[in-house]
């Protein structure tokens, strides 16, 4: 009885948006109460949290114990403002377990960021969006720090476009007639015939790099890791501030990753 | 089943009961179950199938979870929890984190607990508990020695790629501090060994000529080591009683901290 009707939610869902009437208030609160912490707002007090998440401070207050209580934020005691709590750890872990490639890539990425010194990072295709899922800085003192979890547009930063790459002519139609939905995302004016010639020079080259990623300060290289199946869900990739740029550093970037990728490769599980 | 209504109208309970119930259900999902139906979270919490399906409808909206009902609505964490994850381990301050556990250990064994991060070539005290006892351990924050030497040292490079490991040899000269003897290459090696098997390092005589420690690694969620807990003594009260007791509350002390900077539940180093 009222499994049919939960069907039903998630059918509409999925055919017609986001009906509002279905979400739960306190939940879609709570849900913005988390989302309101930053790297760079990692500790906000109560007003700052209330101002973020766009509630009251009563109600914010009230959110906050009730993910206090559950591990998913801590009360700092010595100024009383809130972080994020160790329960969002463990669901981390839930969810890299579950990222079959990331078990093969670690030592790989150990080893590339041992060779370069440089930020290494995985990203795993999801649906039309690349997530960093992994990343191990370099230890510089200066050196570019990637944000984990976060959607990308495949189109939008170098690992999403080596993955692009990868996929059959029909998939990269399919996906670019998909585009607006994606460039809603933040990637507005895109042009398809400069991105579809990039494609091809991904492909002739086995690499995809840009002076410019998403935050637009670093300079990546990115290589697609295969699938069993073909085509790639994941990709590897190296990326370090403007500033150090040099032909030589890019080309040992290359090698390190296409060997690093051959290595991965060999250790997959055939099933990706 | 609370109307939104109700919740809308300042039914506080009614949104913490909504909240709480949203932790219930994300932490059915585990390693051995990431993924899950609407019936096993309704079986696995005694939360009905509407209030289920419209908390994890909430939670897709911001990312939080996946549904795939081409599989027959089959739910998964959403990776936007990886960006909150991120964000707490940056929040985490590895000194005040390890702070009260050091107090902890000394208050249970009395010697002096030290906190150590690798910086290049050599490791590097960051905090210190001090033991209570007249005669004990000193150290201070900010003393450095080459990696090799000692119990904490070979914590840290035990956790050196091998190739990490190659440079370090090539450019140190394997020398003991307290006695001027030195340690072969080979013997180094087998030491690194035994810590990476055993998840701890002893040391006696090597910092000075009689002090004694032991010391566990620190990982973080990459596996790397990010620091190493150390107990270290006279090497006079260092009997079999307290060398064991050390062990077990450093390796287990470390092994906590390693969790809360997000290293998934580590091997047990003691058989």
């Amino acid at each position: 009885m009222t499994r049919s009707r939960s069907k039903g939610v998630s059918t509409r869902q999925r055919s017609a948006g986001a009906p509002d009437r279905h979400l739960i208030t306190a939940v879609d609160r709570a849900s913005r109460v988390l989302l309101a912490f930053t790297q760079s707002a990692d500790f906000l007090t109560l007003p700052e949290v209330a101002s973020r998440a766009g509630l009251s401070k009563p109600t914010a207050f009230r959110i906050l114990a009730t993910l206090v209580a559950k591990g998913l934020a801590f009360q700092n005691e010595a100024n009383g403002s809130y972080g994020l709590g160790s329960l969002n750890l463990r669901l981390a872990e839930v969810i890299l377990g579950g990222i079959s490639v990331r078990e093969s890539a670690r030592l790989a990425m150990r080893r590339v960021r041992n060779q370069i010194n440089e930020t290494v990072t995985l990203g795993v295709r999801q649906g039309d969006a690349c997530y960093y899922v992994e990343s191990l800085e370099g230890r510089q003192t200066i050196g570019h720090s990637q944000t984990i979890g976060v959607a990308l547009p495949l189109h939008a930063v170098p690992p999403g476009c080596a993955i692009l790459a990868s996929m059959s002519d029909d998939a990269v139609d399919d996906y670019l007639r998909h585009l607006p939905a994606s460039a809603k995302s933040g990637m507005a004016g895109i042009n398809k015939q400069r991105l579809l010639r990039q494609i091809e020079t991904i492909r002739r080259q086995g690499h995809a790099a840009s002076s410019g990623d998403a935050s637009g300060v670093g300079h990546a290289v990115a290589v697609a890791i295969p699938c069993a199946k073909g085509g790639s869900d994941a990709s590897l990739h190296i990326s370090f501030p403007k500033g150090r740029f040099t032909n030589d550093l890019e080309q040992k970037c290359i090698k390190s990753l296409k060997d690093a990728v051959r290595t991965i490769t060999e250790m997959r599980a055939v099933n990706c | 089943m609370p109307s939104k209504r109700a919740g809308a109208a300042g039914s506080t309970r009614y949104n913490i009961e909504a909240v709480a119930r949203t932790a219930e259900l994300i932490q059915q999902f585990s390693r051995t179950a990431p993924r899950l139906s609407t019936r096993d979270l309704t079986r696995l919490t005694g939360i009905s199938a509407g209030l289920v399906d419209r908390t994890l409808f909430t939670l897709q909206q911001h990312g939080l979870i996946r549904t795939d009902q081409s599989a027959g609505n089959v739910h998964e964490l959403g990776l936007r929890w990886l960006q909150l994850a991120d964000i707490r381990r940056r929040q985490v301050d590895i000194r005040l984190l390890a702070l009260p556990v050091m107090r902890r250990i000394r208050d249970a064994v009395n010697e002096t607990v030290i906190l150590s991060i690798r910086a290049g070539n050599r490791r590097v005290n960051i905090d210190y508990v001090e033991s209570t006892q007249a005669i004990r351990r000193l150290t201070q924050l900010g003393y450095e020695v080459s990696l090799h030497i000692g119990a904490t040292g070979r914590v840290l490079l035990s956790g050196l790629a091998p190739e990490e490991l190659r440079e370090y040899l090539k450019s140190t000269t394997l020398a003991v501090i307290a006695g001027g003897a030195s340690i072969s290459e080979k013997q180094l090696r087998d030491d690194l060994e035994g810590v990476r098997q055993f998840g701890y390092a002893v040391a006696f005589r090597e910092i000075t000529s009689d002090t004694a420690a032991v010391s566990a690694p620190i990982r973080d969620n990459t596996d790397e080591i990010v620091a190493a807990l150390t107990i270290s003594c006279p090497e006079e009260r260092f009997t079999r009683e307290l060398k064991q007791a050390c062990i077990k509350h450093v390796t287990a002390a470390a092994r906590d901290l390693s969790q809360d900077l997000g290293h998934k539940a580590a091997k047990s180093p003691l058989r």
